[in-house]
């Protein structure tokens, strides 16, 4: 049995984190509809991969590997609470962060996402934000490759809907 | 490839390197419009999912990581409570009495049910099952009542990093949020705290706190619910 040595262990937890904690802070909050509980599930994912380290044979696969138990932290957290994944709501992001897209389309598209059913903004984050394959995702979210096309399909229809809707409206006010 | 089969793939990936698609794509001006549109609702995706990273993040994450080595575990509640305590310490230093220890806990109690908020004007959207009530009070440790009025709505919800029952029971024409805490660790008392009155209360090894906004009847109810709430499961535990 090789055993890592600990610096070097202490090194490749640091990489991951340096690499890996900001997409996982973005998609925490994209899932879990929350900042606090978002921080809270980054912690919780770092904790339980730097005791299974070892595992993680190859660098490639570090970022679905945390992706996956983000998912898994976030999962467990519907079993303590006992509510459905989908009764969620997102709370509002504060609104005045100076790096913040302001323009009203990313607005109104902010809007329509956290309209969105968790079970469809979760695959479209992980395509768009992370150019993950279908594949991917599937074995992401343990899904058959099907329904992860069709979650796809639904999420962007919808939000193309919510988008044109609301111009719709606001030209009519206008 | 056919209008409506561009259109499909072109929803499930509007990257999708399908050579029809393409080539239907540069014949096709209406599907091309509609390509279009949908790889611009992806870059305004990205723009619009942005979430600003909280200062320090990574370090947290590092040091987090070094104390657990540590073979400790502090969540970020125990961080804020020694901060809060060791705060406190020096402000109150001269006056430390026991009511300054105690004083958080309402306050994670309160800050939880404005956070969780199902009183009164939603709650008859929220009306939780029979069967729902009884698992959550089972996981709270307790029976589900006889006579405790009406259970409006439940939810097994985590505290300062205790589970506990969180109810919304209607009682002589009240309405109170109650919780089953299974563990004692609180001690009885009132108290207010922002909009809300509360009272806590010991029974049978575990504490029921119970609150409402007004304070009236608060003192019969919390009797009530006490008794009601406090019944030990019968049912053999499944662990
Ligand atoms: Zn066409
Ligand atoms: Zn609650």
């Amino acid at each position: 049995m090789v055993t890592v040595t600990k610096p070097e262990k202490h090194k490749k937890f640091e990489n991951l984190v340096n690499a890996y904690s900001g997409w996982l802070h973005r998609y925490a909050y994209w899932i879990s509809g929350n900042r606090t509980i978002a921080d809270d599930l980054v912690q919780e994912t770092y904790l339980r991969a730097w005791r299974f380290l070892d595992s993680l044979k190859e660098e490639s696969a570090a970022k679905s590997w945390l992706t996956t138990i983000l998912r898994r932290e976030n999962a467990r957290r519907f079993e303590r609470k006992q509510f459905e994944y989908s009764d969620v709501e997102l709370d509002s992001l504060p609104a005045t962060q100076s790096d913040f897209d302001a323009r009203p389309e990313v607005t109104a598209l902010r809007i329509a996402l956290k309209k969105l059913p968790a079970t469809y903004r979760e695959p479209l984050i992980l395509q768009v934000l992370e150019g993950y394959t279908l594949e991917d995702i599937a074995e992401i979210m343990s899904l058959p490759r099907n329904t992860v096309a069709t979650r796809l399909h639904r999420a962007r229809q919808k939000l193309k809907h919510q988008l044109e809707n609301d111009e719709r409206i606001s030209n009519e006010l206008s | 490839m056919n209008c409506l089969e561009t259109r499909r793939l072109t929803l499930i990936n509007p990257q999708d390197s399908h050579p029809a698609r393409l080539v239907h794509l540069q014949e096709c001006a209406s599907c091309n419009r509609f390509a279009r549109k949908l790889v611009a609702q992806d870059e305004l995706i990205k723009e619009a999912t942005k979430v600003d990273l909280p200062e320090g993040f990574a370090a947290r994450i590092l040091l987090n990581q070094s104390l657990q080595s540590a073979s400790r575990r502090p969540t970020r509640w125990t961080w804020l409570g020694l901060a809060a305590s060791f705060l406190l310490a020096i402000v109150f230093l001269p006056t430390l009495i026991e009511d300054s220890f105690y004083s958080p806990f309402e306050t994670e109690l309160v800050a939880h049910v404005s956070a969780h908020n199902v009183f009164s004007k939603n709650a008859h959207d929220h009306v939780t099952e029979p069967e729902r009530i009884r698992q959550i009070l089972a996981s709270a440790g307790t029976e589900m009542p006889e006579d405790a009025g009406n259970i409006i709505y439940a939810s097994t919800c985590v505290i300062d990093g205790d589970v506990m029952a969180h109810l919304l029971v209607e009682n002589n024409e009240q309405q109170y949020v109650v919780f089953v805490m299974p563990q004692s660790a609180v001690a009885e008392r009132s108290f207010s705290h922002a909009d809300w009155a509360g009272q806590i209360a010991r029974v049978n090894n575990r504490s029921i706190a119970v609150l409402n906004q007004t304070g009236a009847g608060l003192q019969p109810a919390t009797t009530v619910f006490s008794e009601q709430f406090a019944q030990p499961l019968l049912t053999k535990r499944t662990i």
